[in-house]
Formats: C-alpha cells, sequence, structure tokens
C-alpha cells in the first residue's frame, strides 16, 4: 500500500494536475478570505469555508479524474494486476495519496483564522470545526470521484461523471425543497427508483431473475404499506433526497455546532465508495 | 514450479481456452506459439493473476494463484504485449516503485534496481522520462520491471518488439542467460526467434494445445526424421517395399510421381537396407535425403491439423 501512495503522490508532482488542483483551491481560498473578511469586514471564516463547498465541484474532478482511469489508458493497470498487492491495498493506498493531496490547501488554510484574529475578534472553535468537516466533504467526494474513474478508461469522460455525480449531491437541497411530500407522489417516485435499480442489477449480474427478484423484494412491501398505511408514506421521498446532500451537512458547522452525525455520515460515504471501488476492480480482474 | 491444471476461459458463449494442462519444472526457455486469437495472452493473463480463470487451477512454486495470490505472484515477473511503463516517472523512479511493490528490502532495493537496468543496457537513459524514451526503451525498461527482483517465472509477452537489430541480439542473449537460472516463458510471433531462444515449445490453437515437445523434434533434429527417397517403379510395390523395412514409418507418396517421403527413427536408420530392398528388385534410387523442417512448416501444419480436427 505504501508504494502505491508514494507513486501516486510523486505521480500528482510530475503532472501538472497537482499544482493546478492547489493553486485553484488556494487562489479560491484567497478570494473567498479577501471578500468575506475583509471588504464585508466579516468575523466568521466559516463562511470562507461554505463557499469554498462549491469550488470542489471543480476540483475534486480534477484530482480524481486520472486515478484510475490513466491507468487502464497507459495499460499500467496490468502492471499492478501482476503486482504481489491486493486490490484493497491499492484502492486504499490511491485514496490516501488523493486524501494527502487534499490536505495540503486545508492545513494551509488553517492558518487564516489566526491570520484574521489579528484583526478582529474570530471563533476558532467554529472555523476549525468547518475545516475539520470540509477536509471530510473533500474526502467524501473524492473517493466518489475515485470510484467514478474506475470504469471510465478517458480521463475527461472520468471528470465529467465526477463533476455532473456531484453536482447533483450540491443541487439535492433544492430539488427535495420543490418535490412533493404526498403519499401517491412518494409511492410512485420510489417505484421508478427501484425500477432503476433493478436495471442496474441486470446489467451487473446479467441475472434477469436476480432483477426481477430485487424488484419483487422491494416492491411488495411498498405496495403494502402505500395501501394499508398511506400516511407513513407521506414526505419520505423528500427525506430519501436528502440523504444525497452532502453539501448540506456543512451548515450545522457554519452555524458552530460541531455535529458528530454528519463526521459519520462523511466517514460511511467515504467508505461505501472505497469498497465499491475495490468492488469493481475485483470484477474487473475476474474479467 | 509451474502447473497448470484443466485451465479454461469463458467469455458469454465463446471458450477462449479450453482445458489446458502442462507443467514447467525446470529451468528453461518455454515458447509459446499460436496465431492471433488462439488463447495465448488470455493464458498467460490467468498464469500471471491478472485474470481469473473459469475452471482449473495454476499452482506456481507450490502456490495456489486463486487462493494465494500473493505468494504466487512474488514468483513471477511479466511482461505483457505493451510496456506497463509511467509516463511521467523517470525508468530509475519507475523500478525503484515496482521493486517495493515487489516488497524487496530496502538495503538491496538500490543494487536490485541498478543490476537491472545495466542487464537491459538502460543506465544511460535513467533519469530521463519515460515518455521521452524511444519504443525500444521502452521495451527494455518494462523487460527490466519483469526481471527485477530476480523472479522465479519470468513470462516475456513479444518482448523484442519495436527493438532495432542489434537490441533484438542482446534481449535474445539476455532471455537464454535468463533461461538458465529462470522459467522463462516466451511468446511471439517471429518463429526464428522461438527456434533460436527456446527449448521446449507449446502451440496452441483455439484455445487447446496442439502440441507440446522440444524445438529440435518440432525442427526436425529430434530423433524422429523425415527423408525424400526417389526411386524409379511402380508406386504401389515403392510403397510396399517402404512398408517392409524395419524403422520406416508411414511412407507416403509425394507430389511427384517418383518423390515418396517417409519418417524414420536415427536410432533404427533404414537407409541401407532401403538401399539393398531396391537394388535386389531392381529399381533404381536417384536420390535419398533427410529432410529438415523449418518450425515455419511444423508451426503451418499444427495450426492446419488442429483447424481440420475442429
Amino acid at each position: 500500500m505504501l508504494s502505491i501512495y508514494k507513486k501516486e503522490l510523486k505521480l500528482y508532482f510530475v503532472t501538472a494536475s497537482g499544482y493546478v488542483f492547489l493553486a485553484f483551491m488556494l487562489l479560491s481560498a484567497g478570494i473567498f478570505t479577501s471578500l468575506v473578511n475583509f471588504v464585508y469586514y466579516s468575523p466568521a471564516f466559516e463562511y470562507v469555508i461554505k463557499d469554498m463547498c462549491f469550488v470542489l465541484l471543480i476540483t475534486v474532478p480534477l484530482l480524481t479524474m486520472r486515478v484510475f482511469s490513466d491507468e487502464k489508458k497507459q495499460k499500467t493497470d496490468k502492471l499492478l494486476c501482476l503486482l504481489p498487492i491486493d486490490v484493497k491495498s491499492i484502492v486504499i493506498g490511491k485514496f490516501m495519496a488523493v486524501a494527502t493531496i487534499s490536505l495540503i490547501p486545508v492545513a494551509i488554510m488553517c492558518v487564516y483564522p489566526f491570520i484574521l484574529s489579528k484583526y478582529g475578534v474570530v471563533n476558532i472553535k467554529t472555523a476549525f470545526s468547518c475545516i475539520i468537516a470540509f477536509f471530510m466533504l473533500e474526502c467524501a467526494l473524492c473517493s466518489l470521484g475515485m470510484f467514478t474513474s474506475s470504469f471510465c478508461e478517458n480521463q475527461i469522460t472520468s471528470a465529467i461523471l465526477c463533476f455532473g455525480v456531484i453536482l447533483i449531491c450540491y443541487l439535492v437541497p433544492t430539488i427535495s425543497q420543490n418535490i412533493s411530500s404526498a403519499s401517491m407522489f412518494t409511492f410512485r417516485a420510489f417505484s421508478v427508483c427501484i425500477i432503476a435499480l433493478c436495471a442496474v442489477v441486470f446489467l451487473a449480474s446479467k441475472k434477469i431473475l436476480m432483477a426481477l427478484l430485487t424488484a419483487v423484494i422491494l416492491e411488495t412491501p411498498l405496495i403494502f404499506i402505500y395501501i394499508k398505511h398511506n400516511a407513513l408514506l407521506v414526505g419520505k421521498f423528500t427525506a430519501f433526497v436528502d440523504c444525497f446532500a452532502m453539501f448540506k451537512r456543512i451548515d450545522p458547522f457554519t452555524n458552530g455546532v460541531f455535529d458528530i452525525t454528519a463526521i459519520v455520515y462523511f466517514i460511511s460515504i467515504t467508505a461505501l465508495f472505497i469498497c465499491l471501488t475495490i468492488q469493481y476492480e475485483n470484477r474487473r480482474r475476474r474479467g | 514450479m509451474i502447473d497448470v491444471k484443466n485451465l479454461s476461459k469463458v467469455y458469454g458463449n465463446f471458450k477462449a481456452v479450453d482445458d489446458i494442462s502442462f507443467n514447467i519444472s525446470k529451468n528453461c526457455v518455454f515458447g509459446f506459439l499460436g496465431p492471433n486469437g488462439a488463447g495465448k495472452s488470455t493464458t498467460m493473463n490467468m498464469i500471471t493473476g491478472c485474470l481469473s480463470p473459469t475452471e482449473g487451477n495454476i499452482i506456481i512454486n507450490g502456490f495456489n494463484m486463486l487462493y494465494q495470490p500473493e505468494e504466487a505472484k512474488k514468483n513471477i515477473g511479466y511482461l505483457p504485449e505493451i510496456p506497463p511503463v509511467y509516463e511521467d516517472l523517470t525508468p530509475y523512479e519507475y523500478l525503484t516503485f515496482v521493486g517495493e511493490a515487489k516488497k524487496i528490502p530496502k538495503s538491496r532495493l538500490k543494487h536490485c534496481v541498478n543490476e537491472v537496468m545495466e542487464k537491459t543496457n538502460i543506465s544511460v537513459m535513467k533519469n530521463r522520462l519515460i515518455k521521452n524514451l524511444s519504443k525500444g526503451y521502452k521495451q527494455r525498461v518494462g523487460i527490466s520491471q519483469a526481471i527485477l527482483g530476480s523472479p522465479q517465472i519470468i513470462i516475456l509477452d513479444e518482448p523484442t518488439v519495436g527493438l532495432d537489430p542489434e537490441q533484438i541480439i542482446d534481449i535474445r542473449e539476455l532471455i537464454t542467460e535468463l533461461g538458465k537460472n529462470h522459467i522463462v516463458i516466451l511468446s511471439s510471433h517471429i518463429l526464428s526467434e522461438i527456434s533460436a531462444v527456446c527449448s521446449d515449445i507449446m502451440i496452441i490453437s483455439h484455445g487447446k494445445i496442439a502440441t507440446i515437445d522440444s524445438a529440435q523434434n518440432l525442427v526436425g533434429n529430434g530423433e524422429i526424421k523425415t527423408a525424400i527417397i526417389e526411386v524409379i517403379g511402380e508406386n504401389e510395390k515403392i510403397i510396399n517395399v517402404l512398408n517392409t523395412i524395419k524403422g520406416v514409418i508411414s511412407p507416403k507418396y509425394e507430389y511427384d510421381k517418383n518423390i515418396y517421403s517417409f519418417k524414420f527413427n536415427i536410432n533404427l536408420d533404414p537407409r541401407e537396407d532401403i538401399f539393398y530392398a531396391f537394388s535386389a528388385i531392381k529399381y533404381p534410387i536417384i536420390s535419398l535425403y533427410t529432410k529438415k523442417s523449418s518450425l515455419e512448416e511444423t508451426f503451418l501444419k499444427i495450426i492446419q491439423d488442429s483447424e481440420d480436427w475442429s
């Protein structure tokens, strides 16, 4: 794992991608700090972090697009297969390298609240809890980006796909506000989701029976609840959609609350996508 | 040291590799031949652990590739058709990474990297980015990663592609040298290269083994030889006479009316008996000579036979 980590880290700095990422993050942090703290005279560094979340839409695809897709393009994925390293170590090594690069601008940003405190009263604890949450969010998004990169052979395709998924996550709060909470709508929306899930199961397993079984297992209780306990479904789809609102989880931190549930959420998302990447890579090796 | 048992790989309804079994237990250069799409690369990918087999087992130095992949892979070095090199690293950085991944102790790593670079003559290029190297040098960087750490089994897929004639000779010498202390599996479409370097050859066709034999036997330098005889006389009678002589194997009528061919074992050389047999019936022998077949002819014949059989 250490050899993969070192190699990945080196590749970021022998190519422009690592420097571009760092430059873009630090430039954005500088602009937002100047605007929020110096132009509008606000002592709250947490608003800078909140604005910085938007920058992740661009920087995360930039950082993660080459992680696996470039290996496939250069045919070095075969080298990784034949080295005596298991898939788990490869994926974790690569993720650790991405997380390390992500940590560099975050570590530099840690100095900003102290600089600002020279000119006014800055709530250091809130600022740092926000920085921690920001880093955790970045890690979760990076694991997602790494997963999208694992099934693309082209870096640009990987970046576009990653950007699309992160954009959806970013827009989820706006989408969920405009979703009807009526039970009829919830039933229909969940049914469509189940059909989509069955299609994914079929494409992954190539077994129609497994897809049908998934449909029956999920759709039967949904129909039962809809017929017998209609009221239970009210607002549930909105709540379901909110699960994907990763960026919304930063809000409690900006309000001065260190939200442990959000930290657990970010760690869970990170672990989920790392596991999915390991599964996908293992499956690819099986041919 | 390599024991492949009942290896199969199925893609949907297509059987790319069909129940292949072979064993290589002594250090040698083992040639792997076959037409495009015969299943060579699939077999090599399965042996190196890059691809899981649908059925069968691969035992490398006592380790099962399916259940103990890490231990098995420690004994294998592989150069795929396209060298798996990181273009943005220098050969030294790349080989250091491969060495670390192969778990070569840190105290020996630098020495091992320098040693393989010297063996493949890339020391002068060690600090240049791989993307700036010629195709031949990239190929040699690929060979370096395969032999780094001196694995017991070295698998080379088309190792001389893109090299100039001088480099080809160097690499062939290196392969021959490696074959003394390692098992080297060499896949190549250049049959002259296979016959020049390999001691044993396996020909694969339609996912099945068409033949495994020593290179000597396949090119006609072994115990069984083919002879061509030109005799003037009746066709049937000549065949009958040849059939009665001890040591003559499957005599047959060739392309011209007086030309016949047969196989014989050099330990039971029947040529003297043939002379007296035809002399007795007053059939003059115009010529009698042994034929040395090229690997190309043998390869084409075996592939043709396996296609007819399929």
